[in-house]
């Protein structure tokens, strides 16, 4: 895999972010209603609502706005938002921190708990840990994110008094800001008490969004890793004596890498489409609650704006899994 | 290592993490000396001269007006003095002289003078955003000597209505009159009122604190600290209210009152308010520009069910389109009652065939009681042969259809509420004829209703019981006319810790606690 299919690949990433700021773009302007709304106020008068119109550029024709808008958001600036009345840029940089933690550690709980598991429960099939995982998979998916959510709350916040019930955190910030991350921040300052605090407050969200993405990676690794241990191979290499613990850990759990990186991308894409209920429920101050805030008040340069963001994350997390796809497969290496 | 260990290892691992949250069980950090007030949405704009939502819970408590209107029973009011002791007009109303109350000072430490209302008020007009147009009578304001203000007017106005607004009435510091709105932007706040904006974090928590130098003094048991908290989530609100997380919860939705009036710990406060809803009928698409089908529409609507079952008592019956308990209100005008057999004589006094009384009605979605009473409605009107097709959506796309003649529907739902204490708000608001339309959404055009109104609002400042009389009559008219469904004047619910006392609601400030007043009286 050559540097030109890094490079191709690049450019294809930045045409999927431009045709979704071209989507977004077209569809909140053929949405009815007028967004003024948002913007002005309760009780406007007309002049209030003309001056907000000709101030936000919704007086001019569609194209002109389509050329302000790109060639604003080539200088990375999102437009304003109707809501709050700040720069989307300035919302979203604030908030993204705090989604981009969230989702991250529910993904790194998810694979730690997932694949071993999953690769356990093919490795005994009929096994209680088998059965365990069947079920804590089937359940997870099917229970509503926003009702474990609360149930969680309930128990661990309300009944056990154990975990606090919404939020980021409930002491002051870090005192040095490296990467906007608590926990890492918290951790690098050696501001343990902090970090507990911070620790406490994601636990819940974070197990929230397991439940929901946690059957898909034991699913696919041991459906992968069942597949795997039926191969030619893997029988002859039990035949040559060679150790059962070798044979799953190289041979075996080499072969599920490439389906467990697939689904890892995808399961990213779930998750951050999961902050959306998780973030309202918890009032965890990042981007999903600013998107339903957003969705909720028709405040559309806000829309567009985390919409975009979140098509880069996605991308940008896709555009990675391409290139760990070529460090742990050399065949695609040899077809790039 | 086996996978046998490294399951081991990581089940034991979660289970310590566990462990050791739950030997250490969350703490709530909480100070006696701190009130806290769930709010479900954060702080728009800090701006005074801009704000128009409900900034007001935190600029109530930071700003002060000239002075405060006190409601007294049935409509009855007197204005308590703030940062104006006293106040004079002259006899047609277009000259208001105020006298400042001195040794007051702003948190940043300036005296307050008669400059600063000058300028603070002037920013409003200047900016011209959020309740701007309260002020636009103001031609200008004079300033004799540090205490007094002059306000002189191009028309009359009543300057001591507007003066004790929730909007756009704050006097701020001199210091931050000249400032650009951006100043303002990531919180900055500037005025003479008990409490000092501390800290403010984006959809997460303001934090105010005790003004030290406050003129109205520490001597009482007050709160030295308040933190306003910001959950958008009713259900994690009822949560924190039963845990004692915060002292006070703010919009619990209907359904969960009763389970929270059982516990002991917390006490469920009901307070009138000057909002009121109501269904504007059109008074200029067929079949509601016929006042027969309108007429028939007011007896069709089950009021007592929507009050009682719908609104759960968290409303009253609506009796004028002016609400109860602000000055105005029209008393004795009769009633529309759920009456069938009246209604389906009214379908037949309209002389239109029953296959062409098809009618439209939009209604905010996110509302559940819209929602219930328009259902409620469509089952009623099929029964006299009125199909009604609903059309639920979001405000700003009911609104921007509402407004033009073309596109606008039957019935579209409304909740109103004034900008500062006045009627006319009302009855100028929703019904005067407006070109362009903004808020007549019953495209009612009276002359004679207008010319009323207009007279009434010019009197407002010079003559008040015969503007009270005027708007009284314009009220009866609406009546008359069957101009909308007016069906519940609601009440504001306050749900909070029985450890917290003090709490005393004003209609006037309906989205605001004066955090102040209030003391904690157990510990």
């Amino acid at each position: 895999m050559g540097v030109a299919y890094f490079i191709r690949r690049f450019f294809w990433s930045l045409f999927v972010i431009f045709a979704v700021a071209l989507v977004a773009f077209v569809l909140v302007r053929v949405l009815p209603g007028d967004p003024i709304a948002a913007w002005v106020g309760d009780h406007p008068t007309q002049e209030q609502i003309d001056r907000a119109r000709s101030e936000l550029g919704y007086d001019q024709p569609v194209y002109i706005q389509a050329v302000k808008y790109f060639s604003r958001l080539m200088r990375g600036d999102l437009g304003v938002s109707l809501r709050t009345r700040r720069p989307v840029w300035d919302e979203i940089r604030r908030r993204f921190a705090a989604t981009f933690e969230l989702t991250t550690f529910a993904m790194l709980i998810t694979l730690l708990l997932g694949a071993p598991i999953g690769l356990a429960a093919a490795n005994h099939p009929g096994h209680w840990l088998s059965r365990t995982e069947k079920a804590l998979s089937l359940t997870g998916v099917a229970i509503p994110i926003f009702w474990l959510g609360m149930l969680l709350q309930m128990y661990f916040s309300g009944s056990l008094n154990w975990l606090p019930l919404q939020g980021q955190r409930a002491l002051p910030k870090p005192d040095k800001i490296y990467s906007g991350l608590l926990l890492l921040d918290t951790l690098f300052n050696g501001e343990f008490d902090k970090f507990a605090d911070a620790l406490q407050h994601i636990l819940m969200p974070a197990l929230t969004l397991v439940a929901a993405t946690f059957g898909i990676i034991t699913r696919t690794v041991r459906n992968a890793a069942a597949q795997t241990l039926n191969q030619d191979y893997i029988r002859t290499a039990h035949a040559y004596g060679i150790r059962r613990r070798t044979v799953l850990y190289v041979y075996v759990l080499k072969n599920i890498l490439i389906p467990l990186i697939t689904v890892s991308g995808l399961v990213y894409g779930y998750l951050l489409g999961g902050t959306f209920l998780v973030e309202r429920v918890f009032d965890w101050p990042g981007l999903g609650q600013l998107a339903v805030l957003s969705i909720l008040t028709d405040d559309l340069p806000a829309v567009t704006g985390v919409a975009l963001v979140y098509a880069v994350v996605y991308t940008f997390i896709n555009y990675v899994l391409d290139v760990i796809y070529a460090g742990v497969d050399p065949r695609l290496r040899k077809s790039a | 290592m086996s996978m046998k260990s490294y399951l081991f290892l990581l089940l034991l691992n979660s289970a310590i993490l566990f462990l050791w949250s739950g030997c250490k069980r969350y703490t709530r950090p909480g100070d006696p000396q701190e009130v806290s007030y769930a709010m479900y949405e954060d702080i728009k704009d800090w701006d005074p001269a801009a704000a128009f939502s409900l900034e007001v819970m935190a600029l109530g408590n930071i700003y002060e007006p000239l002075h405060w209107y006190e409601p007294d029973s049935a409509g009855a009011y007197h204005f308590r003095p703030a940062l104006a002791k006293t106040y004079e007009k002259d006899a047609n109303g277009l000259n208001w002289t105020f006298h400042l109350r001195r040794g007051v000072h702003f948190h940043d430490g300036l005296p307050f003078t008669s400059l600063a209302v000058k300028k603070s008020i002037e920013r409003v007009k200047r900016i011209g955003k959020g309740a701007a147009f309260i002020w636009d009578a103001v031609k200008n304001i004079e300033t004799p000597d540090d205490s007094t203000v002059i306000f002189r007017l191009s028309r009359p106005a009543p300057i001591d209505l507007i003066a004790a607004s929730q909007y756009g009435a704050w006097i701020m510091s001199p210091a931050v009159a000249d400032c650009s709105e951006t100043y303002f932007r990531w919180g900055k706040a500037d005025g003479t009122g008990p409490y000092m904006l501390k800290n403010w974090e984006q959809n997460r928590q303001i934090d105010l604190q005790a003004f030290p130098d406050y003129w109205g003094g520490w001597q009482g048991k007050h709160f030295k600290q308040v933190t306003l908290k910001i959950i958008s989530e009713a259900g994690t609100r009822i949560q924190m209210i039963r845990s004692g997380e915060v002292d006070f919860a703010g919009l619990i939705p209907p359904e969960n009152i009763n389970a929270l009036r059982h516990n002991p710990d917390i006490r469920v406060r009901i307070f009138p308010s000057w909002r009121n809803m109501m269904f504007l009928l059109n008074t200029s698409r067929f079949p509601t520009d016929n006042r027969w089908i309108r007429r028939a529409l007011l007896s069709a609507f089950d009021y007592r069910a929507a009050v009682e079952y719908i609104l759960q008592n968290f409303a009253r019956r609506a009796t004028a389109p002016v609400p109860a308990g602000i000055w105005g209100h029209a008393v004795g005008l009769p009633q529309p009652q759920f009456d069938l057999i009246k209604a389906r004589r009214f379908v037949e006094e309209s002389g239109i065939p029953k296959d062409k009384l098809k009618l439209t009605l939009s209604y905010v979605a996110s509302v559940d009681a819209y929602e219930k009473c328009a259902i409620m409605l469509q089952n009623i009107l099929a029964k006299i042969g009125i199909r009604l097709e609903l059309q639920p959506g979001l405000w700003n796309v009911i609104w921007d259809r509402a407004k033009k003649t073309e596109t606008a529907p039957n019935m579209v739902s409304m909740t109103w509420w004034p900008s500062y204490p006045t009627p006319g708000d009302w009855l100028r608001g929703l019904f005067h004829s407006q070109s362009p339309n903004l808020f007549n959404l019953s495209h009612y055009n009276n002359p004679d209703f207008d010319q009323i109104v207009d007279r009434a609002a010019e009197l407002e400042a010079a003559d008040r019981p015969a503007a009270i009389a005027l708007y009284q009559q314009a009220q009866r008219i609406l009546y008359d006319d069957a101009v909308a469904i007016f069906f519940a004047d609601l009440k504001i619910r306050m749900v909070q810790r029985r450890s917290v006392s003090g709490l005393k609601a004003n209609p006037a400030y309906d989205t605001m606690i004066y955090f102040y007043n209030l003391q904690r009286t157990e510990q």
